[in-house]
């Protein structure tokens, strides 16, 4: 077993190099983030939360971030730090609920806690300030903060017209250019929901505004924590291990931590073994809604879509979509509103120009056609060629 | 009049064909229950896995084409008998085409002289058809890796993966596979119907050759 | 001398609001206009696509209010389809909505609106044992009331000051003389600003239980809901009340006593009828009673020229959008059926302030029998009162008579917050009653959440009305080759932040700031507060 003996070595080598790196990072953090906001064991302790209580989260929340054990305390250090952290965050085109999401996150757990220590300089919904006052807290936060401050960013950005079908503050300046100056200055980029992350919504077909998600318009890299609203879980673990080793998390393809959305919803659904016996909701509140069974046919799109909603779930794990008897829409993928589209049926029952044009029934059609088209051919031929038998027998 | 049998298949042609025809037509049923699946009402669901197997034997089939396709690749540029990938471009010979499509519409009463393996129309089906393969053969190793994330899926599922995104996500990429399916059906039909119709007019037994690996040559061809 | 002011963002609603105003020698705002700075277009977005899909797309136009855009669209549909919802779906449609009408009037009142108010910094001066008593003046047992909790929030306080980083509290008006209560009554505010926090969380849990998440469940589809499971499961409505439970106590001992404590301090501001605006009420009805939508929790009805003595029937016909004064293409007043919405931008003046005279916004501007109508809570209060509802009156009775102020202080700032404090308890004492009703018809049998339809081949046309928190709420859809041809919302926010018409009325929001004096012109504390008394909602306003 040398081969795996070689193995285990380098994975142990791989984390000591990774914790070697957490440290030199969170002492630097140390020096050069302001002092903290709020004391989060204080906290904690007001919140009947017990100090084994938060050990136990601090290990829940290491390995749902794919860490290995000997990082708990690392990211016990990262979660009283989290009030250090400045946090710009910045509204695009967008409906607030990525806001209200993490507003009213209640986590089994600390998390929320956590959440409430955030150091928001400048967040228009919650913030006092408004008008020029607000601007100077974004410009200050800016200034003081430069390239220390994360900035998150919800909502897309309209590139049509200008830019103007979104300006913002006293100056009108277009969402575009604040997001560019902010961006610009900031640590890095946290997209907080589908809008900001991929355009969402407003960048459905025809996307009438030209909208589109920053990394797009901008063209830097930016973290997405996709959705429709995201979990906040999702935003606080990445921000965590921000705190731990100064930079994102790994992320797939599309810029989603893969901690987070490694996975699909079908793949980590409750009711998965519904689905490989063979046993759908047909259509709502059936005998099969009514004993939990897979929501395939009724439009379920988790097995096209990455995410942890299933093992997470929502508002203190009272639910989410699927438990709730409704398909997954598939919220945490670029686009969704058209490629998941029917949200209620299957994708290939997609009517393609309104009425019962889907892609089945033209495929019927043409084999129809086909068909037709081949018997035609076939006595049109027998009539055509009968000649040429009789030629060939003279010969 | 003579008529002499020239061999125009091997038998690995013959093999590779009839293998890709039943794992085509397997794919097609399987592939529909899993695009539109029944409820099996009878039985506890503990005891039932009908949708599992039914995408474990389309999974297996698709594997299978995976390497029937490769081989049939291989025979295209290595085979012994006759390595026949020039001919799949014989519809580049546009004159000898269009006189082909006027033979098919029945306006020529004979075909155009072969200067390749296959006709210039069925160059051009077959080529088509490879293309098809290929399509749904990414589309379906991606709709597996995003569901398997070890060995040899995930490492083409990592190589496939910006194919995902380009197309828009799983969901298209579903949707193209779903698509595919379809184009499978319509040139199963015409192919059929043409090795027939070959057969009748032609008398050259195109039917039985994939089975025989043996044409039919009147002589002076 | 006149001169313009510029708040822009106006801040804590949801979304991008700009108000400009003039404001004279004294002070005095003499004109105001209303500009919401963000189109999105979902209103084109939905065209061509499956009606049934239409309502989580809606339900996009606002991550506050949710659930109340993905309600009115399925009821939209369902008109148009031509079927009622089971019994059930009705009432866990009102379960939903119900505590949503919880969690998002005590967000506005304590994080929205209550800085306009409240002098955070005021408060650290405030004596706890002093603010203990306070408090027990107002609620026999205020929530989380003692004067160690009251220091401890102190103490929180002063960390946020010392560390020099205030955070969303920085820069704020703090000292204004607008700010009338005293250091204890500072206090206690904000400790049930903290509280709050917590609160709402258990609001968006109620909503969860039966929609999956919050914001934006999943559980609503035409013809019913989906949540069958939760519905039949005892131990679900068990966890349903459970928190009801904690919000009805939660609006009992803090947030009504809240709005007592800031009235007895403000009632003067009431009684001067500041940021009153238009005269004219309307509510379409909210929470149906029965299966045929007949009666209402929140009667139907329209207030003309404040004359609660003389309710009028509302007439749907009457509903006009027209865009003399916003970024659309078109002129004339359109009934939604017949709406249309082609943007055309004509952007700012040469010193970057709005083009009053021409196009300044992207809301249209709703009419009702040509008049701009004010919605939302007061509406739904003054509309009730004038129907004769006997809850609504006792209520309303009650809560003038404890304050000392005179009805027609109603027509305020002020009155606009005590009516959307009073419904929520309105809405609270009804919650139980359905959960009562759901048990009562699965236990005769009735297991049903869904009626069986499809989409009507032929064409179709349908309309959903509702009272979400906000007020007045439409969607009309119209239905052809089995997709949408058009789809128009008309919703609470941009009734009240409609800018001017043809005739050059004014919107609620901008007749509301006229007329008010601001203490300090650089800090527009007395604009926030009358704005905020709206609860405005700009994503919603303009979709
Ligand atoms: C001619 C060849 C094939 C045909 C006709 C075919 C057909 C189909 C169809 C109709 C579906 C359902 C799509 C939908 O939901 O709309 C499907 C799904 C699928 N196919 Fe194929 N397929 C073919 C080849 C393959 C190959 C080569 C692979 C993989 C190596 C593959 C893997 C899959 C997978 C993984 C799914 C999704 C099943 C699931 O996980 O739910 N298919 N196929
Ligand atoms: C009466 C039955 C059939 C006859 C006589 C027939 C004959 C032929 C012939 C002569 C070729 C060209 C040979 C070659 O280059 O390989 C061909 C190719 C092909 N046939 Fe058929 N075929 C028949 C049925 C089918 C069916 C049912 C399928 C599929 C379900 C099928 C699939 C294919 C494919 C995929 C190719 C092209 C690939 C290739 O060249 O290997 N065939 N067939
Ligand atoms: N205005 C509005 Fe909504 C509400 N309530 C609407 O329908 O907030 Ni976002
Ligand atoms: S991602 Fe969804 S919830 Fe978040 S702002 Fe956009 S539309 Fe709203
Ligand atoms: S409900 Fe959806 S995610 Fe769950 S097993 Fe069925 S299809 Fe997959
Ligand atoms: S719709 Fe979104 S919230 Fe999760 S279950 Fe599906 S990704
Ligand atoms: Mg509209």
């Amino acid at each position: 077993m040398r081969g795996s003996d070689d193995y285990s070595k380098a994975v142990s080598n791989h984390y000591k190099q990774l914790m070697e790196y957490c440290k030199i990072n969170q002492e630097r953090l140390d020096r050069e983030l302001p002092p903290p906001r709020e004391d989060l064991n204080d906290l904690l302790a007001e919140r009947g939360v017990s100090r084994r209580d938060f050990i136990k989260w601090t290990s829940v929340m290491t390995s749902l971030l794919m860490l290995p054990p000997m990082f708990r305390p690392a990211l016990a250090t990262a979660a009283e730090n989290f009030s250090r952290l400045p946090i710009a965050w910045l509204h695009f085109a967008e409906c607030t609920g990525c806001t209200e999401a993490f507003l009213r996150t209640s986590y089994p757990n600390v998390a929320d806690i956590v959440l409430e220590t955030i150091s928001l300089e400048y967040h228009e919904t919650v913030m006092a300030a408004a008008g020029h006052q607000a601007e100077q807290n974004l410009e200050k936060c800016m200034a003081d903060f430069k390239k220390k401050f994360v900035c998150v960013i919800e909502g897309a950005l309209p590139r049509g017209l200008n830019g103007q079908y979104l300006r913002l503050g006293p100056k009108g300046k277009t969402a575009i250019q604040i997001a560019k100056e902010v961006t610009r200055s900031a640590a890095a980029t946290v997209c907080i929901g589908a809008c900001a992350c991929y355009g969402n919504i407003q960048a459905a077909k025809p996307n009438p505004t030209d909208a589109a998600g920053i990394s797009k318009v901008l063209g830097i890299s930016t973290v997405n924590i996709a959705g429709c609203p995201p979990n906040a879980v999702n935003f606080v673990g990445t921000l965590l291990h921000y705190l731990m080793f100064g930079g994102m998390p790994p992320l797939d393809s599309i810029g989603r931590p893969i901690w987070a959305y490694g996975q699909r919803i079908h793949d980590v659904c409750e009711r998965r073994s519904h689905y490989d016996a063979g046993e759908f909701v047909e259509e709502w509140g059936d005998d099969g809604a009514k004993k939990g069974w897979c929501l395939y046919n009724v439009g379920c799109k988790g097995p096209y879509t990455f995410a942890n909603c299933g093992k997470v779930r929502f508002n203190d794990s009272v639910s989410w979509p699927v438990m709730s008897g409704h398909g997954c829409i598939g919220c945490t993928e670029p686009g969704f509103w058209d490629t998941m589209a029917p949200l209620e049926k299957p994708i290939h029952e997609a009517s393609i120009g309104g009425g019962e044009r889907t892609v089945d029934n033209i495929g019927l059609v043409l084999t129809g056609l086909t068909a037709a088209g081949v018997a035609a051919h076939a006595v049109a031929s027998a009539i055509r060629h009968k000649g040429k038998d009789e030629e060939e027998k003279h010969d | 009049m003579e008529i002499r049998p020239v061999k125009e298949w091997s038998a690995a042609i013959m093999i590779n064909h009839w293998a890709m025809a039943l794992s085509i037509f397997v794919l097609i049923v399987t592939g529909f229950y899993i695009a539109d699946p029944y409820t099996i009402y009878q039985g506890e669901t503990v005891d039932k896995f009908f949708v599992g197997n039914m995408r474990y034997v389309h999974i297996l089939f698709g594997i299978f084409l995976l390497f029937i396709f490769i081989w049939r690749l291989y025979l295209a540029f290595f085979s012994k008998f006759h390595a026949d990938w020039k001919d799949f471009f014989a519809w580049l010979d546009f004159e000898c085409t269009w006189d082909q499509i006027k033979f098919y519409l029945l306006i020529k009463k004979d075909p155009p002289e072969h200067c390749a393996l296959y006709g210039p129309m069925q160059s051009l089906a077959y080529s088509g058809l490879f293309f098809m393969i290929f399509v749904i053969l990414v589309t379906g190793l991606i709709l597996m890796g995003a569901g398997y994330h070890a060995g040899m899926t995930a490492f083409l599922y990592k190589i496939f993966k910006p194919v995902e995104n380009m197309l828009g996500g799983l969901a298209i990429v579903r949707y193209v596979h779903h698509i595919f399916t379809w184009l499978f059906i319509l040139f199963i039909i015409v192919h059929v119907y043409m090795a027939f119709w070959y057969d009748a007019i032609l008398k050259e037994g195109t039917v039985s050759s994939m089975i025989s690996g043996v044409l039919f040559e009147k002589e002076g061809k | 001398m006149t001169k313009r002011i510029i708040v822009d963002p106006i801040t804590r609603i949801e979304g991008h609001l700009r108000i400009e105003c003039e404001v004279d020698d004294g002070n005095v705002i003499r004109d105001a206009w209303s500009t919401i700075t963000l189109w999105r277009g979902i209103e084109t977005i939905l065209k061509g696509r499956d009606p049934r899909d239409a309502g989580l797309i809606v339900q996009r136009f606002c991550g506050v209010c949710t659930y109340v855009h993905y309600e009115a669209s399925i009821m939209a549909c369902e008109d148009a389809f031509g079927i009622k919802p089971p019994p059930n779906a009705r009432i866990i449609r009102n379960l939903i909505q119900g505590s949503w009408y919880l969690g998002d009037h005590i967000m506005h009142f304590y994080h929205l609106h209550g800085l306009d108010w409240v002098d955070i910094v005021s408060a650290l001066s405030a004596d706890p044992k002093k603010a203990v008593e306070l408090a027990k003046s107002y609620s026999a047992d205020p929530y989380n009331c003692s004067e160690t909790h009251y220091k401890a929030v102190q103490q929180r306080l002063t960390k946020f000051v010392k560390s020099g980083r205030l955070g969303p509290f920085s820069n704020a008006y703090w000292g204004n003389p607008s700010y009338k209560l005293p250091p204890e009554a500072n206090l206690i505010i904000v400790s049930h600003y903290l509280d709050a926090l917590q609160v709402s969380k258990v609001a968006a849990q109620m909503q969860a239980i039966f929609g999956g998440k919050n914001p934006h469940p999943q559980s609503l589809v035409v013809g019913g809901v989906t949540c069958v499971m939760d519905a039949l499961d005892a131990d679900r409505l068990g966890q349903y009340l459970f928190r009801l439970k904690e919000l009805q106590n939660f609006i009992e001992t803090a947030y009504l006593p809240d709005v007592l404590l800031a009235a007895a301090y403000y009632k003067g501001e009431g009684a001067a009828g500041i940021g009153g605006g238009v005269k004219n009420y309307l509510s379409y009805g909210g929470f149906p009673l029965d299966d045929d939508m007949n009666t209402f929790l929140f009667p139907r009805g329209v207030v003309k020229n404040r004359d609660i003595a003389k309710p009028l029937k509302l007439d749907e016909e009457k509903i006009t959008e027209e865009v003399t004064h916003a970024w659309y293409k078109g002129t004339e007043p359109q009934h939604p059926f017949k709406g249309t919405t082609d943007p055309e931008y004509t952007g700012y003046d040469a010193n970057g302030n709005v083009k009053g005279g021409e196009k300044y916004s992207w809301c249209k501007a709703p009419r009702y029998d040509g008049q701009p109508h004010e919605v939302g809570p007061l509406a739904r209060m003054l509309v009730g009162y004038a129907v004769g509802n006997e809850k609504i009156k006792a209520l309303v009775d009650g809560t003038l008579k404890a304050t000392g102020i005179p009805v027609s202080a109603l027509f305020s700032t002020l009155g606009r917050t005590a009516a959307r404090c009073i419904e929520t308890k309105y809405v609270a004492d009804h919650i139980e009653g359905w959960v009562g009703e759901l048990i009562a018809n699965v236990k005769k049998g009735d297991t049903r959440t869904w009626t069986r339809c499809d989409v009507p081949s032929k064409p179709a046309q349908g309309r959903g009305m509702t009272e979400p928190p906000r007020g007045a709420l439409g969607h009309w859809i119209r239905i052809e080759n089995k997709v949408i041809a058009n789809y128009q919302a008309v919703v609470p926010s941009t009734w009240n932040c409609s800018p001017r018409d043809k005739a050059g009325k004014r919107g609620p929001y901008e007749e509301s700031l006229v007329g008010t004096k601001l203490a300090k012109v650089d800090q527009p504390l007395e604009i926030l507060r009358t704005i905020h008394s709206f609860d405005p909602c700009m994503a919603c306003a303009v979709h």
